[in-house]
């Protein structure tokens, strides 16, 4: 492994911009794969250790889920990857997506210790069962921090405008969802009385 | 070693170490992973009967999920595969269901047994009609006292809604080869012929049942046949009839599978639960209008043993 993959992710934990300035300086791809393919893993791992506490899994499940995970997760990296840098061009902001791509990729480290947070609420037995939501709030806030971070890095914003970069996109999906239900509904109450 | 090699280092093993002890508990708490967890003592396994039983299934290519037999039938051969698990207890709660449903989860009972494992059936409020006649197929029956049993019989409803048709100003046309080829349509009456035919049928169905009760429960003839005109019984009742081998609730059960598969002790109990319900699962519901279609649809023209 080369000196400069420990010392982005040790950045990325610890002071996250310089983290991932290295990391568009030396476009580590192989490295990224490695750590998005862990953290996918760990995900899928860790989800079905505390769905396994609520109903048996067969070994069929557990492998699909696992595919399933790793198949979303990578289509939500890419996805997120291009949604973000169209809200951040929106914002007149300039960078390059494949920038973000790989930032993005590293944002998602954090999920390398759903495992192993999983095994100890597992291990904790009756008592662990409330430390699953917190971990998994913990290690979403800790991920959201870095896709901050990383859409800072890549186009030069204040934190304030990474976050409304950030938002916006959500806020639209949101809002999008909500007229659509609606209409929905519209739709099926007319048809009702008809 | 520099600091932030000694710390990615630790924090990827610990990773990936987690990841290893994860997928290997994952799997030894698996539905199968359960049952090798037996290694050192032998164990009776549990296979739930619950409602009306017959060969269904939900969702369709990779959401498809087994139900009914077919799910029943996928346990029973998993058991089989297993050899910690000695005996299996038949939780039986169901008022019967379709005949080939019925006989394909009976076959495989059979199966099990002629493997060498030992099933006992325990049934529980209802243990009627087809899920009787899967009973039959087990090493011994269980029963509570109030437990509802019997109903040795077949039914077969058709509905006609000619009436109905010709109130709302339905006509049905029918173009066909084949003089039965319409037979049970609910736009009329069944003809003389048709209910011959029909009757040939459960005829058949009824000899069937009534054969696997005879060889079975070791009875005579004649006095099968009083018994098995679709009455019910109680526990109670079948017990003195020879429909069942022992009153008692569902741990009796198990420690009389145990004790036939010849383990000491209270046997250690595997159940055979569903695996975790697929989501597409949660939004499939069956109406109520489904049940009238059903009348109207020509898949309702089915035989069945069932408790009514």
């Amino acid at each position: 492994m080369e000196d400069y993959y420990t010392e982005i992710l040790y950045d990325l934990a610890i002071r996250p911009g310089r983290g991932f300035g290295r990391a568009r300086e030396h476009r580590p791809w192989l490295f990224l794969v490695f750590i998005v393919f862990l953290s996918e893993i760990s995900i899928a791992v860790g989800a079905s250790l505390s769905l396994t506490n609520l109903a048996r899994m067969s070994k069929f499940g557990f492998f699909s889920n696992l595919i399933f995970t790793i198949v979303l997760a990578t289509f939500f990296w890419i996805i997120n990857a291009g949604i973000l840098h169209f809200s951040a061009e929106v914002w007149g902001k300039k960078g390059k997506v494949i920038d973000l791509f790989l930032t993005l990729g590293l944002a998602m480290f954090p999920f390398i210790l759903f495992t192993p947070l999983s095994l100890i609420a597992e291990g904790l037995g009756k008592g662990g069962i409330f430390l699953y939501p917190l971990f998994t709030s913990l290690i979403l806030i800790w991920y959201l921090f870095l896709v901050v971070s990383s859409i800072r890095e890549v186009y030069a914003s204040s934190t304030f405008e990474a976050v409304l970069i950030l938002l916006v996109p959500i806020g639209v999906f949101a809002t999008l969802l909500m007229f659509i239900s609606i209409a929905y509904i519209l739709l099926m109450v007319i048809s009702l009385s008809l | 070693m520099k600091r932030e090699n000694l710390v990615v280092g630790v924090l990827l093993f610990l990773s990936i170490l987690s990841i290893v002890m994860g997928v290997y508990l994952i799997l030894e708490k698996s539905v199968e992973g359960k049952a090798r967890l037996l290694t050192r003592r032998e164990g009776v396994a549990v296979v739930y009967l619950y409602g009306p039983l017959t060969i269904s299934r939900s969702g369709s290519g990779w959401t498809r999920l087994l139900q009914g037999a077919d799910k029943i039938v996928s346990q029973l051969r998993k058991i089989s595969k297993i050899p910690n698990i000695k005996a299996v207890v038949l939780r039986i709660n169901s008022p019967g269901g379709s005949i080939a449903a019925v006989q394909e989860i009976y076959e495989e009972v059979i199966r099990l047994r002629e493997k060498g494992k030992k099933v006992v059936v325990s049934m529980g409020d209802v243990g009627a009609s087809g899920a009787y006649y899967v009973a039959c197929a087990a090493d011994r029956i269980v029963a509570n006292p109030g437990t509802i049993t019997g109903s040795i019989g077949v039914v077969m409803s058709l509905g006609n809604m000619e009436e109905l048709f010709r109130k709302i100003g339905i006509k049905i046309e029918v173009i066909k080869r084949g003089i039965h080829k319409d037979i049970g349509s609910p736009a009329r009456e069944l003809t003389s012929e048709e209910k011959k035919l029909l009757q040939g049928l459960i005829d058949d169905a009824y000899d069937q049942f009534l054969r696997v009760v005879i060889e079975r429960r070791n009875l005579e003839k004649k006095e099968a046949e009083k018994i098995a005109q679709g009455q019910i019984f109680t526990g109670q009742q079948a017990k003195g009839l020879g429909l069942v081998d022992e009153i008692g609730n569902f741990q009796d059960a198990v420690s009389l599978a145990g004790k036939l598969a010849g383990i000491t002790g209270e046997p250690r109990v595997v159940e055979m639960l569903e695996p975790f319900p697929r989501i597409f699962d949660i939004f499939s519901s069956r109406s109520r209008t489904d049940a009238l279609l059903d009348l109207v649809d020509g898949n309702s023209v089915r035989l069945e043993y069932i408790l009514q």
